[in-house]
């Protein structure tokens, strides 16, 4: 744990524009206060923090919705709140692009009702909810129920500015829908939980809002003519945009009978969703259902009141792992075209039951992520970032002193 | 007569230790056979001083750890059909030719997903899923010949990149050789692991970050159905308007190519797509989805076209009537070379909506500079590729097709765009990165390289400006060895 | 080591090899390429080769040329290519380049090819009295003996050599003046006998001129015909084949023919070239030009012809190779397929690849045997994935090295011309 001085935080107070603080009550994470929190109003100012903050060997916690709080091992170090809720402007929108440049302090949901003016949208649905911002979606690139049947929010990027320990903003990527120009490190922003910058702006490719949607569910006999009949559909129809295998448990979650079911959503033109339903309904009968039981699963993806793990395993392996995560005693459902299983927990769980749902999904060939869970529990079990020596020569470089998130990947980084 | 050539004793040690390490039969050292491994599909500048042929991982790793040991930089090269000089080694050192290492490894239809060495063309490996029903989605024009390491490295598109995405999006995981010839493996089979994204990085990276020992792809089904449309404009000015109109209204085919009238009455006559010659541009549209979902979206893109000005739109469901509408595409930019002495040509990319502005702004400038130029491009993406047709015999006409390309690119980069959607930075366009990128933004890039190895040992001198060693200066990189052409 | 220039009339011009982009589409449908994954054996490297020989950028050293020599000449570079590279002409003309300097300095290999092809091929008499002497050695017993006691003690070069020899069935093909006359004849065609052709495969002769005659086609043979020279042009002697073609054009001339027909891919596909083969000779631009025009392959003709009639039935099931200097060389790929379609009885299977070299390639096989096997490989292996008993060409080389192939693989299939085919069915028919 770093000590911070009050000269260190009056340094950066006094370099920003007036009002630029917050009190500091309202950005406890895992029950510790920050030294001071500010919501730079500009670019120019955010960097600022960073910079001084670095010159000062603080820890720098950039946060917007506040949703993903409980993501990736516990903090080494909380100084200062940094709250990219300022900048939240829309900075170019071109409809007839398909492109849109927000700020990162913009909320999806407050983007999505501007786009939907237009009548196109971004097709992102990151847990729990609208309310994460662009930066924190980027930066977490938690993959929700559309995920494998539309692009996914690290291949609708087209480019970023992100701001640098050392106080640089440096770009990457452009504003048009193709470009291969220099190397891509706005991927290598997405997902990285702040470890190389923290990103002011993105540049999206956004799509035009389907027609129609409409949400269909049937229930199973049991569990293998569940994932036989996900398995079947689940590229089936270029219309799909979401399908889950639900246990009985997650099915009474979203107020259906306690049986396995698959429920799946239609979106595109009238007819193809009509030509679709009617395709889908040749292979089983159908029931509508309220489009709300997505919101109603993607907030439970996101409750960081609990622990929820997000398996990953082949397609055909999501019913040997909805199994176990049965077995563990969660709530499972499987998004299937992703190899997506989620499992969330009454109660928090022991080291070992998560533990045990990993060495599955490794045999599996896939892997298990800790969306949430108590800061004990994450710093037992959560995921090492990758390729440890390249992952700290790329640090070493973007992030020398540890200043964004120090802890956040583990040890070194 | 030549002068003799003298092998410097370093040298004769670095082609022993690589004879041993992956025999002499996979090892080229001789002069004359250096010498087909100086080009690419663009340009001709620089040859190897030994060319090895791995047929493993591990044959990969024991080069570039023999090439460390000597001092000496690393190139890695596919079929060599890059557009940018990418596979050029423009400071000598080891080749590595992929090429051997050409097997489909695993196809698992039911995941979706397929395994294969870095060596493997891509249209082979569409073949190989045929039977499935799957395809793997990037379709560079290049596909019958260019390999899935090359497709990597490149982050290749192709004309169905509009409704697809170019190939960062269709690459799970990859196994990469690092400078340092550690072998790592970068992503997960399954999407969206935990960690740092560094698949994401290396796709595009040209060969200066890592080579492609295997890689593991996402597959999609085929569509149900698909329709092509053929929309014949009388100007480039309507058609560019007519693709802009059709996504706003809301549909998204999965491709959208434009040729002007300079290409058609080029490639027509040769491979009778059915082009008219009397227009003054066609767009190739493509639509796919369920049955009837294919036709309402034909009806909108067909309503859109005429509300722009096309005299005609025609359309085929038949895969035959389909194909030899895109026979004309796919053959276009071959055919320039049947047509003129040389071309160079170009790829920028611009936001769609100024499409009409700077196509004009391009034929303004070939006027100007006294040069004739077809066009055959990805209108859908906004990615263009002008051809310009020269005389590399006539005094002077290559540096000032050099610097015309330089004035499109930069009325590319002025309309809010690119200068690549495609064909990478590699030699060509290395001096233009700073119209696009600050130094801090530069300064970046280099660290990203810097973090991966020393950066003159894997692909020096590409993409990056500078770079210890590195002639500056761009006429003197293509110099007039531009003149065999190149193809998109 | 001695490094060699191009010299003589035939420098590849640098118009054809302008043509090329270097996009590499031709790599893929290179057989050498795709056997050895290397740049140095494909149609894209050798332009290259050739371009930097020329201009002096790259010497012309015994490796380069072996290079050249790789080189099968099959042109499926040709069809693959996008720009019209004239591929197999700038390959001609790049050898004929290279043996126009002085004999010390050929290659000594393309040298001995050239005495032999241009003091065997090009004198009948010489090549009769070899053929029969072959003749002798398989009747009287002597290649039972060779192949079973002897073959331990011979080298394996002359072993593979004469495994590769064909089973000489019949008497030789050696009839000229009038081989038909069916009465109230539609056309009136010479047919070219060839040198190797009669004598190796007589039965393709004859079964050429039943189908001709059942197309109602008056049919001779001028006596003064020589060797197409197709090999000669192959291997760098321009002189030669020039000499020949000079007397062809000369003997069908004579013969007052509509068309000149060619059973033989090889030979037709150079006699549709004679035009460009004496383009720079004054005297013989213009008739080597009208000869051209006239020259037919057997197959292209006959199915221009009405044949389909009183076609009786013949139990096969036939694989197509599409001969290279058939379906690249001469663009001629339906006229097989559309006689084999309409003889009853026939199925036919097509095989992946079909139009992919076979590694005969005129003389290659003798003179590349390695290269020549390692491509007929996969050949055989297409041919037996499709299960057909019986496989048909268009060349008498291809028959020969696909006879090889299906003894050296074990492929229980027999290997027919498609007009062999189509004479049995008209013989079928006749017989009803």
């Amino acid at each position: 744990m770093t000590t911070t001085s009050p000269a260190d935080v009056e340094a950066i107070r006094t370099a920003l524009l007036p009002g630029s603080e917050r009190p500091v009550a309202d950005y406890v994470i895992d029950d510790t206060t920050p030294a001071a929190a500010f919501e730079p109003a500009t670019r120019e100012d955010l960097a600022t923090v960073l910079r001084l903050a670095s010159e000062q060997g603080l820890v720098v916690v950039p946060q917007g919705g506040r949703t993903a709080l409980a993501l990736g091992r516990p903090l080494e170090g909380y100084d200062i709140a940094l709250d990219i809720g300022g900048l939240r402007q829309t900075v170019e929108y071109v409809p007839d692009d398909l492109t849109v440049t927000v700020e990162a302090g913009r909320r999806l949901g407050a983007l999505q009702a501007e786009l939907r003016e237009q009548g196109q949208y971004l097709p992102i649905d990151t847990p729990p909810s609208d309310d994460v911002t662009i930066g924190g979606l980027l930066a977490t690139a938690r993959p929700g129920a559309w995920r494998g049947h539309v692009p996914a929010a690290r291949d609708l990027i087209l480019g970023i500015e992100a701001a640098l320990p050392g106080g640089e903003r440096i770009r990457s990527g452009g504003r048009v829908v193709k470009n291969v120009t220099g190397y891509d490190i706005h991927r290598l922003h997405t997902g990285a939980l702040g470890a190389f910058g923290v990103l002011v702006e993105a540049t999206f490719k956004v799509a035009p809002l389907p027609e129609a949607t409409r949400t269909l569910v049937a229930a199973a006999p049991n569990a293998d003519a569940a994932s036989a009949l996900a398995l079947r559909l689940w590229d089936a129809s270029p219309a799909l945009r979401a399908l889950a295998v639900l246990s009985p448990a997650a099915a009474t979650l979203l107020g259906l009978p306690e049986t396995p079911a698959v429920i799946l959503e239609l979106a595109g033109t009238q007819s193809t969703v009509e030509r679709s339903t009617s395709d889908l309904g040749a292979v089983v009968a159908f029931e509508e259902a309220p489009e709300v039981a997505w919101e109603t699963l993607r907030a439970a993806h996101g409750d960081a009141a609990r622990t929820v793990l997000r398996a990953g395993v082949p397609p055909t392996s999501t019913r040997a792992m909805l199994d176990e995560v049965e077995r563990a005693g969660a709530t499972g459902w499987a998004y299937v075209a992703a190899g997506a299983v989620l499992a969330t927990f009454a109660e928090t769980p022991e080291a070992a039951t998560v533990t045990g749902l990993r060495d599955t999904a490794e045999r599996l060939g896939g892997f298990v992520q800790v969306e949430s869970a108590p800061p004990s529990l994450r710093h037992d079990v959560s995921s090492p970032p990758g390729d440890a020596a390249l992952i700290e020569a790329l640090r070493d470089r973007f992030d020398p002193e540890r200043t964004i998130n120090r802890g956040r990947w583990g040890a070194v980084l | 007569m030549l002068p003799p050539k003298t092998v410097p004793t370093e040298l004769t040690t670095l082609i022993r230790d690589l004879q041993e390490a992956l025999g002499a039969e996979n090892v080229l050292h001789l002069p004359e056979d250096l010498a087909v491994y100086e080009y690419d599909a663009t340009i001709e500048r620089a040859r190897p001083d030994v060319v090895v042929f791995p047929a493993t991982s591990e044959d990969v790793a024991a080069a570039v750890r023999i090439a460390v040991q000597h001092d000496v930089p690393v190139v890695p090269r596919g079929s060599g059909t890059g557009l940018s000089g990418g596979a050029v080694p423009i400071l000598g050192g080891v080749l590595i030719v992929l090429t051997r290492m050409n097997r489909i490894l695993e196809i698992d239809a039911d995941n979706r997903v397929a395994v294969v060495q870095p060596g493997v063309i891509n249209l082979h490996l569409q073949g190989a899923l045929e039977p499935f029903g799957l395809l793997y989605a990037p379709d560079p024009s290049s596909q019958r010949v260019c390999t899935i390491g090359g497709n990597i490295a490149n982050n290749s598109g192709g004309p169905h990149t509009l409704a697809h995405g170019s190939t960062v999006n269709h690459v799970l995981a990859i196994e990469v050789v690092l400078p340092d010839g550690r072998v790592v493996r970068l992503g997960s089979r399954v999407p969206d692991a935990p960690g740092i994204d560094l698949r994401g990085l290396l796709v595009g990276s040209e060969g200066t970050l890592g080579i492609v020992t295997e890689a593991t792809l996402r597959l999609v089904r085929k569509s149900p159905a698909t329709r092509t449309l053929l929309a014949i404009f009388e100007s480039v000015a309507d058609a560019s308007e007519a693709v802009s109109t059709v996504i706003r209204r809301g549909v998204i085919p999965v491709a959208m190519e434009m040729l002007d009238q300079e290409i058609i009455r080029i490639v027509e006559p040769r491979i009778n797509a059915g082009y008219p010659l009397d227009a003054g541009a066609v767009l190739l549209i493509e639509v796919e989805g369920v049955a009837d979902g294919v036709a309402a979206d034909s009806a909108v893109v067909e309503q859109a076209c005429r509300d722009t000005g096309a005299r005609e739109v025609r359309s085929a469901d038949e895969a035959a009537e389909r194909e030899r509408l895109w026979e004309g595409r796919k053959a276009a930019i071959g055919a320039i070379g049947g047509a003129a002495p040389a071309f160079y040509l170009l790829d920028g990319v611009v936001p769609r909506t100024k499409l009409p502005q700077v196509m004009t702004r391009v034929q303004e400038l070939c006027r100007e500079y006294g040069f004739s130029c077809a066009n055959v491009f990805h209108a859908g993406d906004g990615n263009l590729h002008p051809n310009i047709m020269f005389d590399p015999t006539v005094p002077g006409a290559t540096e000032r097709v050099l610097e015309l390309g330089g004035a499109i690119m930069r009325a590319c980069v002025d309309a809010g765009g690119s200068i690549t959607g495609e064909h990478g930075i590699g030699l060509e366009k290395r001096s233009y990165m700073e119209w696009v990128f600050s130094e801090a933004d530069l300064e970046a890039m280099r660290a990203v390289r810097e973090a991966f190895g020393p950066s003159d040992r894997f692909n020096p001198c590409k993409m990056l400006p500078g770079g210890h060693g590195c002639a500056s200066g761009h006429a003197a990189e293509l110099d007039a060895h531009l003149a065999a052409g190149a193809y998109v | 080591m001695t490094t060699i220039r191009f010299t003589g009339p035939d420098i590849p011009s640098a118009e054809d090899l302008a043509n090329c982009i270097h996009c590499g589409f031709c790599l893929p449908s290179c057989p050498t390429y795709v056997a050895t994954g290397q740049e140095l054996e494909s149609p894209r490297g050798r332009l290259h080769l050739i371009s930097g020989i020329r201009d002096g950028r790259i010497e012309g050293t015994p490796r380069a040329l072996e290079h050249l020599d790789l080189c099968l000449q099959c042109r499926a570079c040709e069809t693959a290519c996008p720009s019209a590279v004239p591929y197999g002409r700038i390959m001609e003309d790049a050898r004929a380049a290279i043996m126009a300097n002085e004999p010390a300095e050929q290659p000594p290999a393309w040298r001995l090819r050239r005495l032999a092809l241009r003091h065997v091929l090009a004198r009948p008499r010489r090549l009769r009295l070899a053929m029969a002497g072959a003749r002798l050695y398989q009747r009287s017993g002597l290649q039972h003996f060779v192949r079973g006691p002897l073959a331990p003690l011979l080298p394996s070069a002359l072993r593979r050599l004469e495994a590769a020899a064909p089973v000489l069935r019949g008497r030789p093909f050696r009839q000229t003046g009038t081989l038909a006359s069916p009465p109230a004849p539609k056309a009136r065609v010479a047919m070219l006998l060839g040198c190797l052709h009669g004598e190796m495969y007589p039965d393709m002769h004859r079964a050429t001129v039943t189908a001709l005659e059942h197309a109602r086609c008056e049919v001779v043979a001028p006596p003064a015909q020589v060797c197409c020279g197709a090999l000669h042009a192959h291997a760098g002697d321009a002189e030669t084949a020039r000499a020949l073609a000079r007397r062809n054009i000369d003997a069908f001339e004579r013969a007052g023919v509509e068309a000149v027909v060619v059973n033989a891919a090889g030979c037709g596909a150079a006699m549709k070239e004679y035009s460009r083969l004496l383009r720079h000779d004054p005297n013989w631009s213009q008739r080597a030009e009208a000869f051209s025009t006239r020259v037919k392959d057997a197959l292209e003709f006959v199915a221009e012809q009405d044949f389909a009639h009183d076609l009786g039935p013949v139990d096969r099931t036939v694989t197509l190779q599409d001969a290279c200097h058939l379906a690249h060389a001469q663009g001629i790929r339906t006229a097989p397929r559309a006689i084999l379609g309409a003889i009853p009885g026939v199925t036919l299977r097509e095989m992946a690849n079909s139009d992919r070299c076979c590694g005969s390639a005129g003389l290659y096989s003798a003179v590349q045997p390695q290269m020549s096997a390692h491509v007929l490989e996969p050949k055989m292996a297409s041919i037996a994935a499709t299960g057909a008993t019986t496989v048909c060409t268009a060349n008498p080389g291809c028959t020969l090295q696909l006879e090889t192939g299906a003894r050296r693989h074990e492929v229980d299939a027999e290997v027919r011309h498609v007009i062999e085919v189509l004479a049995e069915s008209i013989e079928a028919g006749r017989s009803r």
